[in-house]
């Protein structure tokens, strides 16, 4: 298996998708802190401007005559100031984690890295020098977890790059330990999700399925979509929120919700945190949920493709 | 001693036997042509031997060992698998289009375990001549330097079982006799045994020791060069009064080894295989046949093998 993942990680580096996601990952860090920049940049050149309906004051007493998104008040904050108060705060408004973009790109790319192992016809190749089929298999879930870590750990290098060079600081930074949670809990919820899309990959072997999974799941949709009908269906059917709220794109927004650093709520994951807990702490409840589900896509992948044929 | 032996091996896919009972010896060191139609089975018997797919029903010993995981841990202790040995080159040769013949050969001898990978892919590229390719993506490559570079990927390692499919495919007559002369100096310098199907039967024909001939995936045949050689030479078309009578006198008398007697739409009796002319007189004069037609005939390779596939289909 060792030897697979070698040849994998050689693969990767050597060819274009593990650079083109990277450079796509970079592109979007920049990108936010630029839109970011440019929306707080026409509110202080006005003095006022529309976010959501409501007109927004900036001078004199800050936001005063309304009451905007916390995390918008927080993205005004700092690049008014340009200054913000932890690392944290960054990773979390930057948004890749919560938002989903991070877990689809990692899914797509792993999809399309093993589904050319089969169109082309490398995996016969591979397989037939001796290695079992299970030993491959866990080695393409063990190169998925490593392009997991490292997009994570690019979102996290290119979020500070993006700030600093926006001129924001940070004036408080938090304990490492207290951020090291925040992204290893981060890179554990990409890691499950990512495992979760090459499981069902490996299982139907189809790269439309696969990559079109990727984005449903990866990228948040089916999660919301599901979050979206457990509230709606309420209290009665109240399995649905339960089974819900153990979806690892649910437990990325909770987790990124639940920062206590900073006493912020993004709108965008205030119905996850209406979900239901387990009587858990969010980073507890994460956890759980994140080694559940990588138990599980491992599991599968290996039970399904323990004897069925490479070809 | 036979390098790969299958006993009553089958193949079922979603209810359709695409091999069955199948029964195959490779002798070592022998050049194997496997002869069949399009979905034959071909493609299938080789990704068993190879240990890709696992044989419905059957066993395959390769190098003696079972190729299938679970055989070989009926064994005692660790058995390493058969499947070690083999290079392939099944359906599509598993060039990355992105990557260049270095880098594809280089992650490919990452996953075997190759010592000295970069001196061992280096010197296979130059042995099929793609030593200058330098950087350029493989998706760039021609169809016979894609054939070339799919043959040096089944050769990494230093298998002593190569399984080819179709490598003369799209290959232009230059190149396939390019390819047809390193796949002979490999088997006489390096003793490798290769298994290869094609339907460029005159290809096979300057190269193969043995050959096996399949249908509907059952073995038709095997038989060794000589043995096709002298089958498909000659034969006697008779046309006599009464055929019937004719074909019965044949099939009582004995005219020779491996003898076929073929009975054609116009009434005519094709006798082909090790028979003896003089015999075919002998029994004809003593049954007192009325002769209308004597005559010899030559049958080149590739009828002989359609009619051997003709006679394997059910």
């Amino acid at each position: 298996m060792t030897r697979l993942l070698r040849s994998g990680v050689y693969r990767l580096v050597h060819g274009r998708k593990l650079w083109v996601g990277t450079a796509l990952i970079v592109a979007a860090c920049f990108g936010v802190v630029t839109l970011m920049s440019l929306m707080v940049g026409t509110l202080r050149a006005d003095g006022s401007a529309g976010v959501g309906g409501l007109q927004v004051t900036v001078d004199g007493g800050r936001y005063s005559s309304v009451a905007p998104d916390s995390a918008d008040a927080a993205v005004l904050d700092i690049f008014s100031s340009r200054t913000a108060p932890n690392h944290s705060c960054l990773l979390v408004l930057m948004g890749l984690f919560q938002g989903g973009t991070a877990g689809m790109l990692v899914s797509v790319v792993a999809v399309l890295v093993h589904a050319e192992d089969f169109e082309r016809g490398f995996v016969r190749a591979e397989l037939a020098g001796g290695h079992g089929r299970v030993a491959y298999h866990a080695s393409y879930l063990a190169l998925a977890a490593l392009l997991a870590v490292w997009y994570s750990l690019v979102v996290v290098a290119s979020t500070e790059a993006a700030f600093a060079a926006a001129g924001v600081r940070v004036v408080g930074a938090e304990p490492l330990w207290r951020y090291g949670r925040l992204v290893g809990l981060n890179t554990l919820g990409v890691v499950a999700v990512t495992l979760t899309v090459a499981a069902v990959h490996s299982v139907v072997r189809s790269k439309v399925a696969g990559v079109s999974l990727a984005i449903c799941i990866g990228g948040g949709a089916m999660g919301s979509v599901l979050t979206g009908l457990a509230q709606l269906l309420g209290e009665r059917f109240g399995w649905i929120a339960q089974a819900v709220s153990w979806l690892p794109t649910v437990n990325l927004g909770r987790i990124n919700d639940a920062a206590p650093l900073l006493g912020l709520t993004s709108s965008a994951s205030q119905g996850a945190a209406a979900l239901p807990d387990a009587g858990m702490s969010a980073w507890t409840h994460a956890l759980v949920c994140f080694i559940g589900w990588i138990a599980a896509a491992v599991a599968v992948t290996l039970l399904a493709n323990r004897r069925r044929d490479v070809c | 001693m036979d390098v790969v032996s299958t006993s009553g091996v089958s193949k079922v896919y979603s209810g359709k036997r695409a091999v069955d009972d199948l029964r195959m010896s490779v002798p070592q060191g022998a050049i194997y042509g496997f002869v069949g139609r399009n979905g034959a089975g071909k493609s299938t018997v080789m990704k068993m031997i190879a240990g890709l797919a696992t044989p419905t029903e059957g066993d395959i010993e390769v190098f003696g060992r079972p190729v299938r995981a679970h055989a070989a841990r009926r064994g005692a202790g660790r058995v390493r698998p058969a499947v070690q040995r083999v290079g392939v080159l099944i359906e599509n040769p598993g060039i990355l289009p992105n990557m260049s013949a270095m880098h594809t050969m280089m992650a490919l001898a990452l996953a075997l375990g190759v010592p000295e990978p970069r001196k061992a892919c280096a010197d296979l590229l130059g042995q099929v001549g793609l030593a200058d390719t330098g950087r350029k993506p493989a998706k760039g490559f021609s169809l016979g330097m894609k054939q070339r570079l799919g043959l040096a990927m089944a050769l990494l390692g230093g298998p002593d079982l190569l399984l080819l499919d179709e490598p003369l495919n799209g290959l232009d007559p230059e190149g396939a006799r390019a390819m047809r002369n390193y796949l002979v100096q490999l088997n006489r310098t390096r003793g490798i045994t290769i298994v290869i199907s094609s339907h460029v039967l005159d290809q096979l024909e300057r190269m193969c020791t043995h050959y096996g001939v399949i249908a509907e995936g059952r073995m038709v045949r095997q038989m060794t060069a000589e043995q096709v050689q002298r089958e498909c030479g000659d034969s006697l078309r008779v046309r006599t009064a009464d055929p019937t009578r004719t074909l019965a006198l044949f099939e009582d008398a004995v005219l020779g080894d491996g003898v076929r007697l073929a009975a054609e739409p116009d009434g005519s009796i094709v006798v082909s295989g090790g028979f003896e002319p003089a015999r075919v007189s002998a029994v004809l004069h003593d049954g007192g046949q009325e002769v209308l037609e004597l005559s010899t005939q030559s049958r080149d390779m590739e009828e002989y093998f359609v009619a051997l596939m003709e006679g394997g289909r059910r």
